[in-house]
């Protein structure tokens, strides 16, 4: 019966107050606005962003071009840009400032008025060229040089060849050939020399050091746990 | 400048709009249960500034979490019972103790009519009163409707520390109204 009354009460009050209201402050639904706001922006999952997508698109394509190629296309790539390079420095070769530096010096002579005629006697035009050495000494008294150093077009194409490893003069010999070699002179009685085997192969010289390494180690390391027991 | 928002979302739409993160749907939500909710913080949380801050978690907890709204039960209840969560939380912080673990229940006689015809403002007034440990169970339990089962998992207490405080604070309130009307 007292707990009937009491959930009785419990009831009223219950009913009372379930819909009872208590003012909000005016600012709150700002400042809660402004929260959700940044919640918003730092909950923005990374697979949203647009950078780390391009970035991995980026890889993908790099890789896959990587993988596609296969060995010879990836030589007549080198070669292409290679063949491209030489023509750009065959195009630099033709501008002008190259062109200057790239034509003999030349003696020209001017109006300037010469003591002794008799040594310039062939020379009517500016721009005839007279070699410095052909003048005999004793018969200059006085010269005047003018050295042209405008940009001057040149007549000829300068050509570049392209740059071809020359093909090697000196045959080397195979490893295997060494190995003969080394194994006869160990016949014949004389040291055997290991670089000489090594030479021209730095992985190998590499692996030979790590294998006699090892070799050294274990060694030491059965010397100690002999000395040990 | 104040905008007036719509009102004549149903609590179907509220909800959808809220799931979609819409601001105006969230804002008009909290002006249909900021004032009942602040209610319900105030009568756990005595401390104005408390009660804001339990508000404000709660409906950022409401807004995170809707998507967990099982659409079958009540909007309001749910909000509520988000809301408790909050102040209590708040309460756990100020480090409550329910120390008491007393099997008798207290014999307060019968409920007397002048307690049923209490105005809003006197029950609120009575409650208030209570020291905390008691108001935090009598909310719970005559306001909220949680079992005393609920109540003790809620503040890992014992069920039996439950309802000796519910029957401490029924005798409390009565001994007060009695006073008050002497």
């Amino acid at each position: 019966m007292k707990t009937q009354d009491e959930n009785k009460l419990d009831a009223t009050w219950r009913s009372k107050l379930h819909d009872q209201e208590e003012p909000v402050p005016a600012a709150m639904w700002d400042k809660l606005a402004e929260r959700l706001d940044s919640t918003t922006k730092k909950s923005r999952p990374m697979w949203l962003h647009p950078l780390p997508w391009a970035a991995i698109l980026c890889m993908t394509v790099g890789l896959y071009w990587s993988s596609i190629q296969t060995v010879p296309q990836r030589i007549a790539i080198k070669q292409k840009s290679s063949q491209k390079l030489q023509q750009i420095v065959v195009e630099a070769a033709e501008m002008p400032i190259f062109q200057a530096r790239m034509q003999p010096m030349q003696i020209i002579p001017t109006d300037i008025p010469l003591r002794h005629e008799d040594v310039l006697q062939t020379v009517e035009s500016k721009t005839e060229v007279i070699e410095l050495a052909q003048i005999p000494e004793d018969k200059v008294d006085e010269l005047y040089v003018l050295v042209d150093i405008q940009p001057i077009k040149a007549e000829k194409q300068v050509s570049f060849e392209p740059i071809v490893d020359p093909e090697p003069t000196i045959k080397r010999k195979s490893f295997v050939g060494k190995f003969i070699s080394q194994l006869k002179q160990a016949v014949a009685g004389e040291e055997i020399d290991w670089h000489a085997m090594t030479e021209g192969n730095p992985s190998l010289e590499r692996n030979i050091h790590a294998v006699a390494n090892r070799i050294v180690k274990t060694e030491e390391i059965i010397k100690v746990t002999f000395q040990n027991q | 400048m104040h905008t007036r928002l719509p009102t004549h979302f149903t609590e179907k739409e509220l909800v959808d709009l809220c799931k979609k993160q819409d601001r105006k749907g969230q804002q008009v939500l909290f002006q249909r249960y900021a004032g009942k909710m602040m209610a319900v913080c105030k009568r756990y949380l005595q401390v104005g500034p408390d009660a804001e801050d339990a508000l404000m978690e709660g409906f950022m907890k409401v807004y995170s979490k809707i998507d967990h709204f099982n659409e079958q039960g009540s909007f309001e209840g749910w909000i509520r019972r988000i809301m408790v969560n909050e102040s209590l939380m708040k309460l756990r912080k100020a480090s409550l103790g329910f120390t008491q673990d007393i099997a008798e229940r207290f014999d307060i006689g019968q409920p007397d009519d002048a307690l049923m015809h209490l105005h809003v403002e006197e029950i609120e007034k009575l409650i208030a009163e209570l020291p905390t440990g008691y108001r935090t169970i009598f909310n719970l339990y005559a306001i909220e409707g949680y079992s005393h089962a609920e109540i003790a998992t809620l503040l890992a207490i014992s069920e039996g520390t439950s309802k000796s405080q519910l029957s401490r604070a029924r005798a409390i309130l009565q001994t007060k109204l009695v006073v008050q009307n002497t």
